[in-house]
């Protein structure tokens, strides 16, 4: 038999006596299970069979270690322990004292195991209710506050969908923009009507082959007009330009060739 | 602790980072207009000064690039057709895949064993399967553009 209790933060708690598990289901939806020692184990399994009805020292002490004789210190000791797994160390009001008595559990606090979020109670077979002895309206009274964990849980796996689609898209996106591929780098400089555009691999490239062809642009016909765009691979220019009516040339060759400013020349008036 | 709050601050910056994302996916112009055949004639002075013409037509559009070579030397001639898928693309850059190769001929018009660095980028344009990435240089009229091919140090302006 398992057994379904909540704690005073709203947590939802599983027992299961038999391998002394004890699952918290958080309101956030998070789960904790815990192994608890045979003694706390024994002792709540006691405790937890009548939920409400005292249970004497001397019962519990028989109950859980067995008849063998313990000094009424374990016990104590037991209670402090388990009070603090459950988190009422504090005001003792899950596992009440009564004084001169014995200890009782707060049977406000038991819940139907069958109403806790599944995420927490995976491991329990079904099985017969643990607390048969509550009265309808009680088990009413505590499914309400049940459901707010539950909600949580969705709302937490909704999101944690919402989270992966857009690393999703991110990832899309950043795939698209093409972040990572090589760059080239451009320095322009106008002379007259004439706009030229050097393109290199670094910024300092594309300056340097910028001045380069402004000295041999001060060759040319101050009434050359386009964009030229210039490049020098290994030991190769290329130029290439469009002309003021927006058609075309692009020519190639060894930079020991041809002076710059003559292939910028011919660049511009070249013809079909 | 109260869940709802939180979670409403989470979707809000969700809904913004994927509308911002959606947003720049949709919106990133192009430097050339899809499907348009662009041309441009190309002159290579070879080693021993005679002068290759070429004229080079180029399609990009549907996830795939066309370009097509018709080169000539001395009153030879012979085209080249290359077509590629496009594997990654934004507005700047367009990243290819050569699937088929077809050439009018064989034999190449000039000594290119002489212009050795000529000879390798020719083997590896015109191999099935080369990627290839360009990247596309802004010009004032989106009726001409430039791009310069990474792989091959090559650099074109072409009009439409």
């Amino acid at each position: 038999m398992r057994y379904a209790f909540k704690l005073k933060n709203g947590a939802m708690t599983l027992f299961d006596p038999d391998t002394a598990l004890l699952s918290i289901t958080t309101p956030h939806g998070d789960v904790q299970s815990t192994t608890i020692g045979r003694a706390e184990s024994r002792l709540l399994d006691l405790l937890l069979t009548e939920p409400g009805q005292t249970k004497s020292r001397e019962e519990i002490i028989d109950y859980t270690w067995n008849d063998r004789v313990v000094a009424s210190g374990s016990l104590n000791q037991a209670v402090f322990s388990l009070r603090n797994i459950l988190n009422d160390s504090r005001d003792h009001e899950i596992l009440m004292t009564v004084p001169r008595r014995g200890y009782c559990f707060n049977r406000h606090y038991v819940v139907d195991p069958q109403t806790v979020p599944p995420a927490s109670n995976e491991a329990v077979q079904p099985s017969v209710p643990a607390i048969e002895v509550l009265p309808s309206s009680e088990v009413d009274e505590v499914l309400v506050p049940s459901e707010k964990p539950l909600k949580a849980t969705y709302v937490k796996k909704a999101l944690s969908v919402a989270y992966v689609v857009t690393l999703g898209v991110c990832a899309f996106t950043g795939f698209h923009s093409g972040f990572d591929t090589p760059k080239i780098e451009i320095s322009s400089v106008k002379v007259n009507e004439l706009v030229i555009h050097a393109v290199g691999n670094s910024v300092e490239e594309a300056q340097s082959l910028r001045d380069l062809s402004v000295k041999q642009a001060q060759q040319l016909s101050p009434n050359l007009k386009g964009q030229v765009w210039l490049n020098l691979f290994k030991t190769n220019y290329s130029v290439s330009c469009i002309r003021p009516d927006l058609s075309t040339a692009n020519l190639q060759l060894n930079r020991d060739q041809k002076d710059l400013a003559l292939m910028i020349q011919q660049c511009l008036e070249a013809t079909p | 602790m109260k869940p709802t709050i939180p979670s409403i601050a989470h979707w809000i910056v969700l809904g913004i980072i994927n509308a911002a994302c959606i947003f720049s996916l949709m919106y990133s112009p192009s430097y050339y207009m899809e499907n348009t055949s662009y041309q441009t004639i190309t002159r290579q002075w070879l080693e021993d000064l005679n002068q290759l013409n070429t004229e080079e037509y180029l399609t990009i559009g549907h996830g795939r690039l066309t370009q097509t070579t018709l080169e000539s030397l001395n009153g030879k001639i012979r085209n080249a057709t290359i077509t590629a898928d496009i594997t990654r693309e934004s507005n700047r850059h367009v990243q290819i895949k050569i699937n088929n190769v077809k050439l009018s001929q064989d034999n190449e018009l000039f000594a290119i064993e002489k212009t050795p660095d000529l000879f390798f980028r020719r083997q590896f344009v015109l191999q099935e399967g080369a990627v290839l990435n360009y990247e596309l240089i802004p010009t004032t009229d989106k009726k001409a553009v430039c791009f310069y091919v990474h792989d091959l140090g090559r650099l074109r302006c072409m009009n439409h």
